[in-house]
């Protein structure tokens, strides 16, 4: 009997126009979708490479230690999971002019056509489950049945929930289909996993709104007040907590300017550390009997350091310390007194510096720190709030499962930095193995650079990602529970008269 | 002295055709303020319209306070190799914030490595960028239209299932008149309450000391209401439409829930994709590379030809001009495209409304890329000679908000007479649907 009411419940689902409408026009958005994604892959693909060959061709003529730090850096490729777009690559934020049209209109993909119209769907088979029938007068007919109500519930749920699980299939056949024929790309197993755990979270988002929708069907008796409330629900759950917590939980956790951070960080690092670093070296060389002349020159006593009596001072700039002229390098080999003298100075000087570079670097640290934390303190509290809505755990997990979330991001990041710290050793080294060579050789020579390490993005693995999801696919079942004793309460005190 | 006779066609018990009009609208509109539906509606719009005020107005107000203090930053120290300018947060991006977030941050424009954008304060907190920001143009968009429709959608299938259609068609009113009355009374349900709740939200802002609203951003906001009016009327019109074809109100309902989804979501998002099909939008990560290439090149060769730092700007600027001027005509071409195609959808239209008037559209961002350009060229010769004791005399940065008449050139009037003619067309449409139906 319970079988059967499920089929006939999957059979009248099926055949409602409401059903065949929605999964048509999401049919139709998951297909044209991936047909664009899919031609968008192939094309940031290209560009991907494009790029680095062409920086390798550049480096080939023009690398030089100085300033060839800003153009190294780490960028993964586009993901392969190309039917959940998420966060955009934030790689070339400092560009005068983006696109700016994600902006304006959130680009459509496979979790969009979820998180809106499949949501839709769920709430349209669900808002009259229980209120119609009686409406109709069939809910009475059904109860004299030897079915209990809880059994009656949970077969029409479960009716529900196939008509979803077919729904979703259908979606995920086309879209894959289509970008694997557009694109040509190949998934690896972490990534066909990985789409599969995409289906399964959005069975899990679509069952939530299932759920809730039933629910509101037993708990009012008219099925047009369960239509309006359960819409209301749908549009507070899916267009305002998630758009308004981000916004709420920046009233509350406020972050200080970026762009302030940036200029402060500057200052301390460049021009206050540089009239330290001169306020300190005068200091320094003070006791050594100089005189400052100005910031690029110092005068200092010809004899120091040894003979009786000067015989005349000398001038001396301010990169004689690094760099000693000439006659100033002759000086220091036939004068012992002087020689001694002049190491004196540069220790003096090159421990004021690094004392100041020390210090000041790590004010800047503690001043990022103190941002960051404030930003991570918005973030998690917005995150926070936005899980009020099935949406956000959704969009959360999805993208995270297509390598296009925050904790990817993160991961990325990571192994960024720590790429650039290899290539930045693979630098020195490099520089120091050329000086060896030539002790003209300087930082703005032409510079070798062709056997350095190569950035390889390394994605996740499934398990670690499916691990990061974990929270996000507990809160959705959640929801389903919760709305699930909600319907089975309201249903046992449904009145059927 | 006999009393004068009226007209020989009219009698006491009937009104004159534009009185039963307006006896018709008005019952209409009662009946809907009885009901639950209006009650849950007008109290979704004003938890929604207060809810989006006050957001987005303490969103401006921080997006201020960060806007003074990088003011203050900005001021130009000796040793710099270039200045940094700060864009002003627009007054109007509180209704629609569009593209400001993208154009209200700091510059540094320097002669030997181009512009350079900083951060955007958002981008610390991702979660901005998944989700649209609740304006007052998010919320007329998604969920005022929504509000309209189900005013709308049982206005005639639902009258069809209760038998009163016929009761009234069969009194002497025509089904000109009942549609005209039906039409107007329904309307005037959605709107009165919004306009009462949208002026009541205005009150509250511009009595706020940030918020000083002058004549130009009121006129500004009017237009903005007659955009939200015509929309408004058109997602109402279309809900009589679907609702006088469709055999049942719940499947009414059903239709124009997806068709809205497919209107406001869909069209915008795939037009906006195909759009980049066909003028594929050139790669900022690309574009960030070859300027910090030619800044590296320019450099280097300078040195190799024992030419000063300075030596190196003209290349480099040179090279640098002519990557910003391609990367802006290709991405005005994808711009252009997907502007034509999305006005397919209203919902777009409105969007385009709303931000070319609030001075956060495509228009002002293309300005002010434009302004940026400008500004570094007039002060050339200043951002070449700054260094560690001298900060010459250069030009403060100015971008005021394009005029009205200068917005209205750039494409807002063809935004309305779409939005109008497409309103229009459904209007008349729900009238001729509500002519010929039956009311069996």
């Amino acid at each position: 009997m319970f079988v059967e009411l499920v089929l006939k419940e999957l059979r009248d689902h099926l055949l409602s126009l409401r059903f065949q409408v929605g999964l048509l026009l999401a049919l139709v958005l998951v297909s044209v979708s991936a047909f664009v994604l899919s031609a968008q892959y192939s094309r940031e693909n290209r560009d991907f490479f494009a790029r680095h060959q062409q920086l390798e061709d550049f480096l080939g003529k023009y690398a030089h230690l100085n300033r060839v730090g800003g153009l190294i850096r780490p960028s993964r490729p586009p993901s392969p999971l190309v039917l959940v777009r998420g966060l955009p690559n934030d790689a070339g934020t400092e560009t005068l002019e983006e696109n700016p049209m994600p902006n304006l209109f959130p680009p459509v993909d496979l979790a969009s056509v979820v998180a809106i119209v499949f949501s839709l769907l769920s709430i349209v088979l669900g808002f009259d489950a229980i209120n119609s029938e009686k409406e109709r007068g069939t809910l009475r007919l059904v109860l004299v049945s030897r079915l209990r109500r809880f059994e009656i519930l949970a077969a029409k749920w479960t009716g529900g929930a196939l008509v979803l699980v077919v729904a979703l299939l259908a979606a995920w056949l086309a879209g894959m289909a289509i970008v694997l024929v557009q694109s040509g790309t190949h998934w690896s197993r972490d990534d066909a996993l990985s789409l599969l755990a995409v289906w399964a979270v959005s069975l899990l988002y679509c069952g939530s709104f299932f759920t809730l929708a039933l629910a509101f069907s037993a708990i009012f008796t008219r099925s047009s007040v369960s239509v309006l409330t359960s819409l209301f629900a749908w549009v507070l759950l899916v267009f305002v907590i998630p758009n308004i917590s981000p916004y709420l939980a920046a009233q509350v956790v406020r972050v200080p300017s970026i762009a302030a951070l940036q200029r402060d960080l500057q200052y301390v690092t460049s021009e206050e550390r540089d009239n330290l670093g001169r306020e300190g070296s005068s200091r320094a060389v003070e006791k050594l009997g100089c005189v400052w002349l100005s910031t690029h020159s110092m005068e200092c006593p010809a004899g120091s350091g040894g003979r009786q009596g000067a015989t005349g001072k000398v001038t001396l700039e301010f990169q004689d310390l690094d760099q000693p002229s000439e006659a100033l390098k002759r000086r220091i080999e036939g004068d012992p007194a002087f020689r001694r003298f002049y190491e004196q100075l540069r220790k003096e000087i090159e421990s004021v510096w690094t004392e100041v570079n020390r210090r000041q670097s790590e004010k800047a640290e503690r001043m990022e720190e103190a941002w960051r934390s404030r930003a991570q303190g918005q973030f998690r509290l917005s995150k926070g709030l936005s899980c009020a809505s099935p949406l956000p755990p959704f969009i959360y997990a999805s993208t995270e499962l297509s390598l296009t979330g925050f904790a990817t991001r993160e991961q990325f990041e990571q192994q960024a930095g720590a790429y650039e710290r290899a290539f930045g050793d693979y630098l020195w080294a490099r520089y120091h193995a050329e000086q060896a060579k030539n002790p003209a050789f300087s930082v703005d020579d032409f510079l070798n650079m062709s056997t350095r390490p190569r950035f390889t993005y390394v994605p996740p693995r499934f398990s670690e990602r499916l691990a990061e999801i974990l929270p996000f696919a507990g809160m959705l079942a959640g929801w389903t529970l919760a709305s699930f004793v909600v319907s089975v309460v309201g249903f046992l005190r449904f009145d059927v008269r | 002295m006999p009393a004068k006779t009226s007209h020989p066609n009219s009698s006491k018990t009937l009104l004159p055709p534009t009185g039963l009009v307006w006896a018709i609208a008005r019952k209409e509109l009662l009946d809907h303020l009885l009901s639950v539906k209006f009650h849950v509606c007008v109290v979704a719009m004003a938890v929604l319209l207060g809810l989006s005020g006050f957001v987005m107005y303490r969103d401006y107000q921080l997006r201020m306070q960060n806007f003074s203090v990088m003011r203050e930053r900005a001021k130009p120290r000796p040793a710099e190799s270039g200045f940094m300018v700060v864009v002003e947060p627009r007054l109007l991006s509180v209704f629609a914030k569009g593209l400001d977030e993208v154009m209200d941050r700091g510059y540094t424009v320097t002669a030997s490595y181009g512009i350079v954008a900083h951060d955007r304060q958002t981008s610390a907190v991702s979660l901005f960028a998944l989700f649209a920001p609740p304006d007052l143009l998010y919320i007329v968009k998604a969920l005022l239209s929504l509000i309209a429709l189900l005013f709308a959608y049982d206005m005639v299938s639902g009258e069809k299932e209760n038998g009163t259609l016929r009761l009234v068609l069969s009194s002497a009113v025509s089904r000109g008149q009942l549609a005209a009355g039906k039409l107007l009374g329904g309307l005037a349900a959605v709107i009165l309450p919004f306009l009462a709740l949208f002026l009541a939200v205005l009150l509250m802002l511009v009595t706020r000391p940030t918020l000083a609203l002058g004549s130009d951003e009121l006129a500004r906001l009017a237009l903005m209401l007659l955009a939200m009016l015509l929309y408004i009327t058109l997602f109402f019109s279309l809900g009589v439409l679907v609702s006088a074809l469709a055999r049942s109100s719940s499947s009414a309902l059903i239709i124009l829930l997806f068709l809205w989804a497919t209107v406001v979501f869909a069209i915008p998002s795939v037009g906006n994709l195909i759009a980049e099909q066909i003028a594929p939008p050139p790669s900022a990560e690309t574009q960030e590379l070859l300027r910090r290439q030619a800044f590296v090149k320019n450099r280097f060769l300078a040195i190799q030809q024992n030419r000063s730092r300075a030596g190196s700007f003209e290349g480099f600027n040179q090279e640098y001009d002519r990557l910003v001027e391609d990367h802006r005509a290709r991405l005005e071409a994808m711009m252009d495209s997907s502007r034509s195609i999305c006005r397919i959808s209203p919902a777009a239209t409105l969007t385009y409304i709303f931000t070319d008037l609030a001075s956060t559209g495509l228009a002002e961002q293309r300005r002010l890329t434009r302004a940026l350009m400008n500004y570094k060229s007039q002060n050339m010769k200043a951002l070449t000679e700054i260094n560690m004791r001298y900060v010459p005399a250069y030009s403060a940065f100015e971008f005021p908000p394009m005029r009205l008449g200068e917005v209205f050139r750039q494409g807002v009037l063809t935004d309305f007479a779409i939005l109008a003619l497409t309103s229009a067309a459904l209007f008349t449409g729900a009238v001729v649907a509500f002519l010929r139906v039956d009311p069996r």
